[in-house]
């Protein structure tokens, strides 16, 4: 199962690997707002589950989710972006990306994979959007919609995931 | 490149071809010898007509020759094979003779086409005293190497210390291994002294190790290697790539002493230890250090038998260790590929039969590995990174939950069949973990035979007599609590031995036989694994604990403790100081340490003792650390596992027990001691202060003592697979990882210390943000204000 996926895995690498910074994007919503993560990055996605909380953790952290007999941490990415909480119902995903350790990132809903050329990325904006710019690596046009491409790597690895109980006690 | 002065380059050709004949000839073949017969014949004309100097030893020598020739063809000689031998190897001398007489003698040309500076020089030009090196190139019958001797001898290793030895070749391979590893650093990065130094310390331990156990042959050769470390650590020797050469040819040397004790120590006998000829190799490194000779690559590269035709040769006392030194270097100097012995046959120092004797061992080596040696066929090992098996007892581990869970499924009641295919499934699974658990297990015996030596040194600097006795040593344990138990078990055997034992006075005056001893046992019992360290000794005396404990303030005056608890007080820290009680003197030094290591392993230390009569030290550890058993606790909707190890008692507490401290902490009264509570829902943020009344306390030992740890409910106890939070928790307090309960969901594994360490921080008021408003029974002191943001991203 897991050589199979890593197969798939490979062929994408091979395809996305092709331009700079196009390639296949899987995008998805988040308070109506549609984003993009490279696909390479992305190892499975799976529905909502049972999260197990961890204390002493940030508030975008969920907890822990059991994936088929590992345990990942799970984020929050609406609560990563400071957007408003929302439940979690059938549409909710846990994307489940591969950035050297595996983490699961909670989305509204996933939508599909889109192919997306060079030339239909722009910078990222420099002001007025909901997230930090250094998180985005650009827009990607895709026909009339425009998709907020993710630095997945920096969105996970920037903030520590467990509080500093010296700080909280000093 | 041949000497200009030298003879008539026709007796040259002549005697190429006569020693090319001798290589080939044997004694049957009679127009090869006929033709033989004629070259020296032709030689010695020749010779006498070129008339160079000392002409009437090569006639002399030619015309016996020649004699030996007739006598071969002609079979008047006996053993025709044995003739043809001492006229093949006078071949040679022949050789010497014309080439010593045609030429002064200071400048015979030896077979060195590489025209070096060494031309110059006799074959034998790297030896020390350049008398023996005329003798050695003259007489080349009498070949026992006079240089730098080393005499190997005899090893002969009673009965009694074959398991120390067994210890000894363990570390030792390991040491090698290292080795290995540090040299390929310091060849990397020459010039770091501290790499240097890394390479030089294994050497030095298997050295001494070597030196105590009279392992004269691994003792000598690691001298002089570390000699030669210790010149390039100085900086008086540069590393270079023949020094590195030099050292790995050493390893390979120390591998194969090594390798043949083993076999030895695996089936002893009352003979001397079969060893790997080093004498040469020694006297090598001698040169070496020395100054006199380069380092280098040891012996000719060319044979793939572990033995090389050079030190055949040599063995054989054929040819002087520096002869074959010189046709190494000759020979590395050469880019034709030609083989030592080759070299050696030209440098007319060997006959060719001698060479051929030679080289059968390295191909008799050589066949040997490809059919593969006896010795591999009894080693049927494999090397299996533990990483993999580590998975591997994971995933068995998820196939025991998923087939716990498809067994719970209610739809098998109603299909008999189905319940019988699941039944037998489930056996088929448990004997898939209980073999991938297997496979991590290695016998404790190893690190029991270590203590052996330990006991042996501890006793005879303490001047005392102890008697090692070991049982259970093939009882297996965890690879990596063997590798961790290993420190804590030397202390706690030094401790028996030092300060357990009396000396022999005090026990003759005790009534006790002046020899004393200490057990040392393994054994499975109920799910874990015991050591136990007992001696016969003065036992511990429980009032003079208690005395020191309450004199250090360990103890306060009124504490009421177990027997067992005053025992325990010998691992607290700093209970052992230098102002000793005689009866207990050192038995708390660095036992904090012992206990805190063996803590690590999830494992416990149990003592018994008695007055006069000694002590029992129960080493109690977790058959893996894989698994553990657990008790799964609920507090609010999450579940969390406690080690059932650590739990004393869970409880549920009466009015009167609780005790408030400065309205903050909670203490609840057990037995006499007061134990700190640990509102855990709280602590995690999970819930509100839950009423100690109408929850459960489970009791729990931490590094500081005991905690209470408040939570909703006992749900059950379960063995679970460990798994690890990952990097991105690791700096959680109070969590050690987590594992896959029943229902597939992730529970969390508490860790009591990290818990009480955390609790400790965060005084009871500002537990967290939604219970701090909520809490009636804990009003914020003037600290709050500062202690406030608790869950803030940093």
């Amino acid at each position: 199962m897991q050589a199979v996926q890593d197969d798939v895995h490979a062929t994408v690498h091979i395809e996305a690997a092709e331009s700079d910074e196009g390639g296949k994007y899987l995008t998805f919503v988040l308070d109506g707002e549609e984003y993009g993560v490279p696909i390479l990055k992305i190892r499975e996605i799976i529905g909502i589950m049972d999260i197990t909380k961890v204390p002493q953790t940030a508030d975008f952290v969920r907890g822990v989710v059991n994936l088929r007999g590992r345990v990942i941490p799970v984020i929050d990415l609406r609560s990563k972006f400071n957007l408003p909480p929302a439940d979690y119902d059938d549409q909710t995903c846990i994307i489940v990306v591969d950035i050297g350790t595996t983490m699961g990132i909670i989305v509204d809903t996933v939508q599909e994979v889109h192919d997306i050329k060079p030339d239909r990325i722009e910078p990222p904006p420099q002001m007025g959007a909901v997230v930090d710019a250094d998180l985005i690596t650009g827009m990607g046009r895709v026909n009339d919609s425009v998709k907020i491409l993710l630095d997945v790597d920096k969105v996970l690895t920037r903030d520590e995931l467990v509080l500093a109980m010296e700080a909280a006690a000093a | 490149m041949k000497d200009p002065t030298a003879m008539d380059t026709s007796i040259q050709s002549m005697l190429e071809e006569l020693r090319t004949l001798g290589t080939a000839v044997d004694e049957e073949d009679l127009p090869g010898l006929a033709k033989m017969h004629g070259l020296c014949q032709q030689v010695g004309t020749a010779f006498d007509e070129a008339g160079g100097d000392g002409g009437e030893g090569v006639s002399s020598l030619a015309t016996n020759m020649i004699t030996a020739f007739e006598g071969l063809i002609l079979g008047e000689v006996s053993d025709r094979g044995h003739a043809l031998e001492a006229v093949v190897e006078q071949i040679s001398e022949l050789e010497k003779l014309v080439s010593s007489s045609a030429a002064p003698p200071d400048a015979a040309a030896p077979s060195d086409e590489t025209g070096s500076e060494e031309a110059t020089t006799p074959p034998a030009a790297d030896v020390v005293e350049a008398d023996d090196v005329a003798a050695d190139v003259v007489e080349v019958d009498d070949a026992d190497p006079e240089e730098p001797a080393y005499d190997q001898q005899p090893l002969l290793i009673p009965a009694s210390e074959i398991e120390i030895v067994q210890g000894f070749l363990e570390e030792a391979t390991e040491h090698l291994d290292a080795i290995e590893a540090a040299v390929l650093e310091v060849e990397r990065a020459p010039d770091d002294t501290e790499r240097i130094n890394g390479l030089f310390r294994p050497f030095h331990t298997i050295k001494g190790a070597a030196g105590f156990l009279n392992l004269r042959d691994i003792n000598g050769i690691t001298h002089e290697v570390e000699t030669l470390l210790d010149q390039a650590r100085k900086g008086t020797r540069t590393i270079s790539p023949g020094l590195i050469d030099l050292v790995f040819d050493v390893v390979d040397i120390l591998k194969a002493q090594v390798a043949s004790l083993s076999a030895f120590v695996a089936n002893p006998d009352e003979n001397a230890v079969p060893q790997p000829p080093i004498s040469s190799m020694i006297g090598h490194l001698r040169s070496v250090v020395s100054g006199v000779k380069e380092p280098g690559r040891f012996g000719a590269s060319g044979g793939s038998g572990d033995q090389k035709v050079g030190e055949n040769l040599v063995d054989q006392g054929a040819v002087p260790q520096e002869v074959v030194d010189f046709a190494v270097d000759t020979q590395e100097g050469r880019v034709d590929g030609t083989k030592t012995g080759e070299i050696l046959i030209d440098m007319g120092v060997a006959t060719p039969k001698q060479v051929s004797q030679a080289i059968r061992p390295q191909a008799e080596a050589a066949r040997a590995a490809e059919s593969g040696s006896p010795q591999k066929a009894l080693d049927q090992t494999v090397r299996i990174d533990t990483a993999k098996l580590d998975s591997l007892v994971d995933m068995v581990g998820e196939l025991v939950i998923a087939q716990t869970q498809v067994g719970a499924n209610p739809s098998i009641i109603s299909d008999p069949l189905l319940s019988k295919d699941i039944g037998r499934a489930t056996k088929i699974v448990r004997d898939v973990q209980e073999l991938s658990m297997a496979m991590r297990m290695v016998p404790i015996g190893a690190t029991f035979s270590k203590m052996a030596r330990l006991v042996r040194d501890v006793s005879r600097k303490a001047g005392k007599n102890v008697q090692l006795s070991i049982s259970g040593e093939d009882t297996e344990l965890d690879k990596n609590v063997i590798q961790q138990i290993g420190d804590p078990l030397v202390h706690m055997v030094r401790n028996a031995v030092d300060h357990g034992v009396e000396p022999p006075e005090g026990r003759r005056e005790a009534g006790k036989p002046e020899s004393g001893k200490v057990h040392l046992a393994a054994f499975h019992h109920g799910g874990n694994i015991f050591i136990d360290i007992s001696d016969d000794g003065r036992g511990l005396d429980p009032e003079k604990l208690l005395a020191k404990g309450i004199e250090k303030g360990i103890v306060q005056p009124d504490e009421e403790l177990t027997e067992q608890q005053i025992y325990q007080l010998v691992f607290a820290p700093g209970f052992s100081t230098a102002a000793t009680v005689t009866d207990i003197s050192g038995r708390g030094v660095g036992m904090d340490v012992v206990k805190r290591n063996i803590e690590q392993l999830r494992g416990s230390v149990e003592i018994t003792s008695k007055l006069g009569e000694g002590s029992k030290f129960s080493i109690r550890l977790p058959l893996t650390l894989a698994i553990i058993d657990g008790m799964i606790v609920r507090v609010a909707n999450e579940r969390f596992i406690i080690q059932t190890t650590g739990v004393d008692q869970a409880l549920r507490p009466k009015p009167g027990q609780l005790t408030t401290v400065q309205k903050r902490g909670e203490m609840l009264n057990v037995r006499g001691r007061l134990i700190p509570l640990i509102q855990l829902g709280q602590l995690f943020g999970l819930s509100d202060r839950v009423d100690p009344f109408e929850a459960m306390v489970v009791i729990a030992e931490c590094d500081a003592g005991h905690v209470g740890i408040v939570v909703d409910e006992l749900v059950g106890q379960q063995q679970v697979v460990i798994k690890t939070l990952g990097p991105q928790f690791k700096r959680l307090r109070g969590i050690s990882g987590a594992a896959i309960l029943g229902d597939g969901r992730v529970g969390l594994i508490l860790e009591t210390s990290g818990l009480a360490a955390a609790h400790r921080l965060r005084p009871a008021s500002t537990y967290s943000e939604q219970s701090a408003a909520s809490s009636e029974s804990a009003p914020r002191d003037a600290n709050a204000t500062d202690t406030e943001p608790t869950l803030v991203p940093v």
